[in-house]
């Protein structure tokens, strides 16, 4: 399928050739002195699904450098090499001098990181638990050829619904816990520290606030860790975050989760924020930062969680997945959304076939 | 709160504002290439389709957190897009089944007339990069309806097809593009020119080692060019439309423009006195660009038959220009 190749077999094949005549461009400009056989690559980023959040994750990879080598790997064939394609006329402009693509996911082997972004979409008056069993289908047969090609990486989903599709994923691949990752409210809080510097007039990087638990309607924005610089928002206006709040700063959270059904109404679909907030984990996990990020864990026995549940906590992320779990104090409130969004997880998670 | 937590003391500038118009593939290409390599502080995005500019603006504002553009704008109006240093064109509209070339260009003369008047109006010492197609003809289109000096009206022209180009020896040679020195000037398309004289990796002059490149060439190096040309028609037959390729060059042009690095860009120019075309034409060329745009052309030696190529496209141009209705 990769197309390239053939310009230089051409080459290769003049050189068991004729003569000397017939010695090739290549040949006469230049002298060998490695021998370099093809290495193993030593940052190898998968992306599967080719759609437009895959393609977003994809374009960032690119553009942060952090991947030696980029697979792409999807059902749809043409649109797969033609996106491939398209990457690579932009290799003068990129440093990522490997980028392949296939439907057959040897492709993919030895990859530090596989980025699941493909998966069923909604459709019109689909109960969540069938939409759900739908997708356990195509990751029963993603999943294991993913594991079985690159035993030793790191899998990042990001297909939704996200933290059930992330448990799915854990028990579908056999991998240890700390390596299986749902991009969570990494999203989520990301939007809730733009909204919130925008308001308050500095750069989303320099607002720091940590948005919870379940991607969705039913995130926990986590008031009491708000601030900037240090200073807690919560003691200049103990009622923000509550319904007392003559400020509503409230409805910043509001925002965030009807976000994504916002901006799909507007253009279909989102893939930049997404692609941007994959991209920054990636980044933590191939240069082993130690960064905390919001991901979605396993979070079992935490806050009194009995359920096998996936939810987001804030993660330090390096090389070998998810190293450690920051323990938030969290509000008792707080903690009662945790637990009952494990609970309704698992209430769907325990009717699965086949998991 | 905020005014509890926060002494404010300035108010900001602006010195670096990209506008893009049209929010396609194409050019939402160009505005993600843009931001995520930090070159300027204010992308405005503008289009017809309302909801969609809103959508995608939101979209890359949620990604503040991991960018460094402070300021990204959904236009209302053209009035939004006051003051920018560069003006990204990327509307337009496509072939129909059986379209003529003529037909196409007059009705995007017509899109250009709605979109070329507004940003002189707001940004009269903006510079123009179009990249609509038929580039070449679009560009001198928005030239005339600008009334700008020539400098500061430039086409994306064969910076990607160059791109390709380059891509393609590499593969070819087993080293890095960026390594490998090729030129594709004149028009953007099927009658582009290879300047394979000019082909060069560290000085050494690849024609000089094959000087049958061109012609019968066992070595496949004249199916290089066959595949540059193709290569949009094939990645539109595989995903629809190109977008990657095209945003990361503009990207690359955009850069140069807005920290006047001087680089040497094949961008679609006025040639009108150059290589011995007397029309009034934009064509590919290496071209100098800095903040005042276009600061100088290359004179590249051409071969007899290169040369000869590019006066054949500048006659087409002409012929088609000439009956437009600006």
């Amino acid at each position: 399928m990769v197309k390239y190749d053939d310009l230089s077999k051409k080459e290769e094949g003049e050189q068991h050739g004729e003569g000397e005549e017939m010695a090739s461009v290549h040949e006469k400009l230049i002298s060998p002195v490695a021998d370099c056989a093809p290495e193993q690559p030593r940052n190898k980023v998968t992306v599967v699904g080719v759609g437009q959040v895959g393609m977003a994750c994809a374009f960032s990879i690119l553009s942060g450098n952090y991947a030696d080598e980029l697979a792409l790997v999807d059902v749809l064939e043409d649109k797969l090499e033609g996106e491939m394609m398209d990457l690579l006329h932009g290799s003068v402009f990129l440093k990522t001098r490997k980028i392949v693509a296939n439907k057959d996911y040897s492709v993919t082997a030895n990859s530090r990181i596989v980025v699941v972004t493909a998966g069923a979409r909604q459709q019109e008056g689909e109960s969540r638990l069938n939409l759900v069993q739908r997708n356990v289908n195509i990751f029963k047969h993603i999943i294991p050829q993913i594991v079985k090609y690159s035993p030793n990486c790191v899998l990042i989903v990001v297909s939704n619904p996200v933290d059930i599709l992330t448990y799915i994923t854990w028990k579908l691949s056999g991998l240890p816990k700390h390596r299986v990752i749902g991009s969570g409210c990494n999203l989520d809080s990301a939007r809730f520290r733009y909204m919130m510097a925008e308001k308050l007039g500095i750069h989303a990087s320099s607002f720091h606030g940590w948005i919870l638990g379940e991607h969705g309607d039913s995130s926990v924005p986590v008031w009491s860790g708000a601030n900037v610089a240090g200073v807690c928002l919560k003691s200049l206006n103990p009622n923000v975050g509550t319904d007392k709040d003559q400020e509503n700063w409230k409805d910043v959270h509001k925002q965030v989760v009807d976000s994504a059904y916002k901006i799909i109404e507007l253009k279909g679909y989102t893939n930049w924020a997404i692609g941007l907030s994959v991209a920054d984990i990636i980044e933590s996990l191939v240069k082993n930062l130690g960064r905390v990020h919001p991901v979605s864990t396993m979070v079992k026995n935490k806050y009194g969680i009995n359920e096998e549940v996936f939810l987001s906590l804030p993660c330090v992320l390096n090389s070998c997945g998810v190293a450690s779990v920051i323990n938030v104090t969290l509000a008792d409130d707080e903690v009662a959304k945790l637990r009952k969004s494990a609970e309704t997880l698992w209430n769907i998670q325990k009717d699965l076939k086949d998991v | 709160m905020v005014s509890k937590l926060i002494t404010f003391h300035f108010t900001e500038y602006k010195r670096s504002k990209v506008t893009i118009v049209g929010v396609g593939q194409v050019g939402m290409a160009c505005a993600i290439s843009i931001l995520q390599s930090n070159i300027a502080d204010d992308v405005t995005l503008i289009d017809v389709m309302e909801e969609k500019v809103k959508g995608e603006v939101m979209d890359l504002q949620h990604g503040s957190l991991f960018l460094k553009t402070s300021k990204i704008t959904a236009a209302k109006d053209y009035s939004d897009t006051a003051n920018s240093r560069l003006c990204i064109i990327t509307a337009g509209v496509r072939q129909k089944e059986g379209e003529s070339r003529l037909n196409l260009v007059q009705r995007n003369v017509e899109v250009f007339k709605n979109i070329i008047p507004n940003l002189t109006k707001y940004s009269p010492n903006s510079i123009l990069l179009v990249v609509s197609n038929p580039v070449d003809i679009l560009t001198y289109v928005a030239w005339k309806l600008s009334g700008f000096p020539s400098h500061r009206v430039l086409g994306s022209g064969t910076n990607l097809d160059s791109a390709r180009f380059r891509f393609l020896m590499g593969e070819k040679l087993k080293i890095n593009s960026t390594s490998v020195h090729g030129y594709i000037i004149g028009e953007h398309g099927d009658s582009s020119v290879p300047v394979w004289s000019g082909a060069n990796v560290a000085g050494v002059n690849l024609q000089s080692i094959n000087p049958e490149m061109e012609q019968q060439d066992p070595d496949g190096w004249k199916e290089i060019h066959k595949k540059v040309v193709d290569s949009a028609y094939e990645v539109i037959k595989l995903k629809g439309y190109t977008s990657w390729a095209i945003g990361l060059s503009v990207s690359s042009l955009t850069q140069s423009i807005l920290k006047n690095l001087r680089t040497v860009n094949p961008v679609s120019t006025l040639v009108k006195d150059m290589h011995g075309i007397t029309e009034n034409v934009f064509l590919s060329l290496p071209c100098i660009l800095g903040s005042p745009g276009v600061c100088g052309v290359l004179r590249q030696p051409l071969q007899q038959r290169e040369s000869e190529q590019l006066r054949k496209s500048a006659a087409t141009l002409w012929s088609i220009q000439k009956d437009l209705k600006l």
